[in-house]
């Protein structure tokens, strides 16, 4: 917050692009508040600097993203409308909370929260339902492709979405952050700083993909156990929000009235958008089971045997695993294979796409 | 998919009590404290875990509702009762263990304790209690019924009612 700290870790015209540079940023924009910047001559190339973050964060996935959607289009497949609209609604909300205003703010305790409620929780659960993923493997040239498909399939990717290992990266940094001094801290290493917001971030993909992703996620895990994840990390936000308030008078994150502010932000802000998340978890199953029903009725009604055969789907419907599932193992019949570089590129996608989902698909519940 | 059915009773009534305490207690009265001086650790452990959990269970609980509704398998009888052992558990902890064991806070300050506490705790075991009783009725009905019909989820009882 320190003016002098934010000068001088912003000497010299290079301007950390990376996630180094949000304590930067923020007394930057502090400054310009206080209206000590007017002196400085490089002040407005620096206020300008700012907003590269932001704008590389919304600009650079969203051409891409439609660069992909291009492609699909010029094929002739179809691709939900909600998706690209989900993208640039999250790609928004991150952009919003790295813009100068936001890093601003977020000297404050409740600024801060609300930085982290828009980058770690609203943002990843958009991005979430707009299948990236499932867009490049339709989209990408074979090499590439197959690089990212040996990635999904690597080994650390089916043990990073272990529920456990998901709800632990998620959930369990955030004590020792805000319950100690290491917040404060933080802001004297820029580079640590980084690191940790650069966790938080990707730990809240983690978790969205994992919950409500329409993206198939290897190994992901049937919705009973994603409803407990979910609890689990909900509860492990608002269990640490009543801790921060319980312990505000400590001053370690600053003035004790801001820092209960922020905390009941944080309780109610997670609240809402963990409340969001179990809709959309559940909204899925219940479609994968509507989906099931749907064809469970049409083979009764051709009459028979069928009610023998009948899959037990229903009660474990794979969420939005099945809606991408559906999805990629559509692919080869949207468009002829011969479209997809390399023939038979497409099938392997559909095949491998789907079984982490299909596959889970088939266990029963009660 | 009498076991769902009672599932998803459960589910609703701790999320509708969860939801009662919150809005009415906390938000409207301003009776509840989030958190006052006597308040342990353990206290605000316990108390983000309802609060988290009182969000999920009902949309949970909801979704699951829903689903036996489109799959004409309701047992309107289990979801009564789950409902009201939901919303009476709910609240019996919240006022036994939340309020007095754990200290959490109070149902009110600056008042003599023991009728509000009366009044808190009462309905919840009168709650419990009916739902204890209705379940026991819907068990009885549903021995004459449908014998061990509930245990395979997505099959024999919501199915066979299909083609009809």
């Amino acid at each position: 917050m320190s003016p002098t700290l934010g000068w001088s870790a912003l000497d010299g015209d290079r301007v950390p692009l990376h996630l180094a540079s949000w304590p930067d940023v923020a007394s930057v924009a502090a400054d310009r508040g206080a209206g000590t910047h007017a002196a400085h001559p490089a002040g407005h190339v620096t206020a300008a600097a700012g907003w590269v973050l932001p704008a590389l964060v919304l600009l650079l996935p969203l051409v891409l993203y439609g660069t992909g959607c291009a492609r699909l289009a010029g094929r002739g497949a179809r691709w939900p409308v909600g998706r690209p609209a989900a993208w640039s609604a999250g790609l928004a909300c991150a952009a919003a909370a790295l813009s100068p205003p936001a890093t601003a703010a977020a000297g404050q305790f409740p600024g801060h929260v609300l930085q982290h409620l828009l980058l770690t929780m609203a943002a990843p659960l958009l991005l979430s339902r707009a299948a990236p993923v499932t867009l490049a493997l339709r989209t990408l040239p074979p090499a590439p492709r197959r690089l990212l498909l040996r990635m999904l399939h690597g080994r650390w990717a089916r043990s990073l979405t272990r529920p456990a290992v998901v709800a632990v990266l998620a959930v369990a940094p955030l004590y020792p952050l805000y319950l100690t001094s290491a917040y404060a801290s933080l802001h004297d290493h820029p580079l640590l700083h980084a690191a940790v917001h650069g966790h938080m971030v990707a730990a809240g993909l983690l978790v969205a993909w994992v919950l409500v992703g329409v993206d198939p996620v290897p190994g992901r895990p049937p919705v009973a156990t994603r409803v407990v994840l979910l609890l689990v990390v909900a509860a492990g936000h608002d269990v640490l929000a009543r801790l921060v308030y319980a312990r505000a008078d400590t001053g370690l994150l600053g003035d004790p009235d801001a820092v209960r502010a922020g905390a009941l932000l944080l309780s109610y802000g997670s609240a809402v958008l963990e409340g969001l998340l179990v809709v959309v978890l559940m909204a899925d199953w219940y479609r994968a089971g509507g989906r099931a029903l749907r064809h469970e009725r049409r083979r009764a009604a051709a009459g028979g045997p069928a009610a023998v055969t009948r899959p037990p789907l229903p009660g474990s419907g794979p969420g939005g695993g099945s809606e991408a599932g559906v999805d990629v193992a559509g692919t080869p019949a949207d468009g002829p294979a011969g479209v997809l570089p390399g023939g038979p590129g497409g099938r392997p996608v559909a095949a491998d796409g789907s079984p982490g989902t299909a596959v889970g698909a088939t266990r029963t519940r009660s | 998919m009498s076991g769902r059915s009672l599932l998803a009773g459960l589910l609703v009534g701790v999320g509708v009590a969860a939801f009662v305490d919150e809005v009415v207690f906390h938000q409207l009265l301003h009776w509840h404290h989030f958190y006052d001086r006597s308040t342990t650790d353990a206290g605000l452990v316990s108390d983000g875990l309802l609060h988290a959990g009182g969000w999920t269970a009902t949309v949970v609980g909801l979704f699951l509702f829903a689903d036996l509704q489109r799959r004409h398998a309701t047992v309107p009888l289990r979801v009564w009762a789950g409902g009201l052992l939901g919303a009476g558990g709910f609240q019996l902890y919240d006022g036994l263990v939340q309020h007095k064991l754990l200290r959490l806070h109070q149902v009110r300050y600056g008042v003599d304790l023991l009728p509000y506490d009366l009044a808190w705790n009462a309905p919840g075991a009168v709650a419990v209690l009916v739902g204890l009783l209705l379940l026991r009725r819907a068990r009885g009905r549903g021995a004459g019924g449908s014998a061990g019909g509930g245990s395979p989820v997505g099959g024999a009882t919501a199915t066979g009612r299909l083609p009809s």
